[in-house]
């Protein structure tokens, strides 16, 4: 009991000794995206109506984010999909508060990483904390696939999009799902983009078995729009300060966007 | 690896190290005659300013999990100090550990005798300092730092920031040791102090938002000082 106690004060003693804002010294849950994909994939993996949430750019508007959330929590959704930014300047600090809120949804949730989340070590905590920043998973025979989109981040140098990566979603487990949804933070022809590779993104695009339409986030409205002008709509989901976002109801013949204000 | 046995080597290292530069200041001290030694003196007493008046070794803080520097304490009731500090940031779940720099500068403005008037006692051993303020800049080594955004962003993109450069604010409490002058070796008095800090992102997130609770910004620091002179 005595030893307990004496670890447990260590441990208060030193959760309030801070080394670095940018110190990638993860408490707490970690690996969330994987953990939160597998609880969807069992649920919902060949479910005919499903409720998806939308939600992006929370980065400080916490108030804003918890409003957010206990919206969502009213509404009966399968799961929520956060679309990037969940924080501001990327420090451990904000990584944790930002997926406090998150834990309060009643419905599993992923996240995707956005610009702001790489900044210092911040890409680092991200990966410890929710995971790999390509990812993707199954629900009522749709595929969902989640992609890192900002390069600018790394000055164009590395391979974002991964277009190699997309490749091997485009097959496997292709017995398992006839639909794909594509999500993204920086959307393309936007400051993050690799734009020299746009069109050729939107080629590997119709690779994907039955293509319905991509959801971004990043630009801090509410929009929905054609970037290529070819009848791909993209969804773009506004940040938590404009206090409002998407739900999406898929069924079986194809799916219902609402916009959502709360 | 063998980087880090180094670097944590050489900070512990650091308070036991000997300052004999102070012996050099009692030079000249008689009244000079000529321009020469006038100027000598002159010269003497700027570099001897320059010496270090501490070591300063403490822990935390946003610099590291433990930081060592030397320092300068100044002002007529020595109530000024400027220390400069290295610290260690460790790997924990990033890619590899980081060095910090640290300059900082303190204000104490009150010293309390803890022995009063008292005539009793022979020696006033313990003072006691019920404020200290402090503001220090901290920078962080490594290539995922910059001091302010880099060209591949458009304007002001990240406007607010440079990620390598922290500002802090610090309050805090001491208590002094000094030590009975037949029995100082090194040292003549030991501080041994602790601070609450913040800094710059911690405060600019509660402007941003004030849900965010106090508690969660103040992060606390324990350190020791061994003056010299």
């Amino acid at each position: 009991m005595k030893k307990y106690l004496l670890l447990a004060s260590v441990a208060l003693l030193s959760s309030c000794f801070d080394i670095h804002p940018y110190d990638v010294d993860v408490d707490g849950e970690t690996g969330i995206n994987a953990k939160q994909m597998k609880i969807i994939e069992s649920r919902f993996a060949d479910k005919d109506t499903l409720r998806v949430a939308f939600i992006s750019d929370t980065h400080l508007w916490h108030s804003d984010a918890r409003d957010q959330v206990a919206d969502v929590n009213r509404r009966n959704v399968d799961f929520v999909v956060h679309c990037g930014d969940l924080t501001d300047t990327a420090t451990g600090k904000e990584y944790e508060w930002s997926r406090e809120i998150l834990y309060s949804l009643k419905a599993p949730f992923v996240a995707l990483i956005g610009n702001h989340d790489f900044l210092g070590t911040g890409d680092q905590t991200y990966q410890v904390m929710y995971g790999p920043m390509n990812f993707s998973f199954i629900a009522g025979r749709v595929k969902f696939l989640c992609i890192n989109t900002n390069a600018t981040e790394y000055d164009y140098l590395a391979a974002i999009p991964d277009f190699d990566y997309m490749e091997t979603e485009m097959v496997k487990d292709s017995a398992k799902f006839d639909r794909t949804i594509i999500i993204m933070h920086a959307p393309p022809y936007s400051d993050q983009f690799n734009n020299n590779v746009c069109k050729a993104f939107r080629r590997y695009l119709d690779f994907f078995p039955g293509l319905m339409c991509c959801v971004y986030g990043h630009n801090h409205n509410d929009t929905v729009t054609e970037f290529y002008n070819d009848g791909l709509v993209f969804y773009g989901i506004d940040c938590a300060e404009h206090r409002n976002y998407r739900l999406f109801t898929i069924t079986p013949d194809g799916y219902e966007v609402e916009k959502i204000d709360y | 690896m063998k980087w880090r046995r180094l670097i944590i080597s050489a900070i512990t290292l650091l308070p036991a190290m000997d300052m004999t530069a102070g012996d050099s200041i009692a030079i000249g001290q008689d009244h000079p005659e000529s321009k020469y030694e006038q100027r000598l003196q002159r010269i003497q007493n700027t570099w001897a300013s320059l010496v270090p008046t501490h070591f300063v070794i403490q822990n935390a803080g946003n610099m590291g999990v433990l930081s060592a520097g030397i320092g300068w304490s100044y002002g007529k009731r020595r109530q000024f100090e400027t220390d400069l500090m290295f610290g260690y940031v460790p790997k924990h779940d990033s890619s590899r550990g980081k060095l910090t720099t640290t300059l900082k500068g303190n204000y104490i403005p009150w010293s309390i005798d803890l022995h009063g008037l008292s005539a009793k006692v022979p020696e006033h051993r313990w003072h006691f300092q019920p404020l200290t303020t402090s503001l220090y800049l901290n920078t962080v080594y490594g290539s995922e730092f910059w001091k302010s955004q880099p060209g591949r962003y458009p304007d002001k993109y990240y406007e607010f920031m440079s990620t390598k450069f922290r500002l802090n604010l610090a309050l805090g409490e001491r208590i002094t040791f000094f030590i009975p002058e037949k029995s100082r070796r090194r040292h003549s008095r030991i501080t041994l102090f602790y601070e609450v800090s913040t800094c710059d992102l911690y405060i600019r997130s509660l402007f941003q938002e004030s849900s965010i609770p106090l508690k969660d910004i103040l992060g606390l620091s324990i350190g020791l000082k061994f003056y010299t002179l």
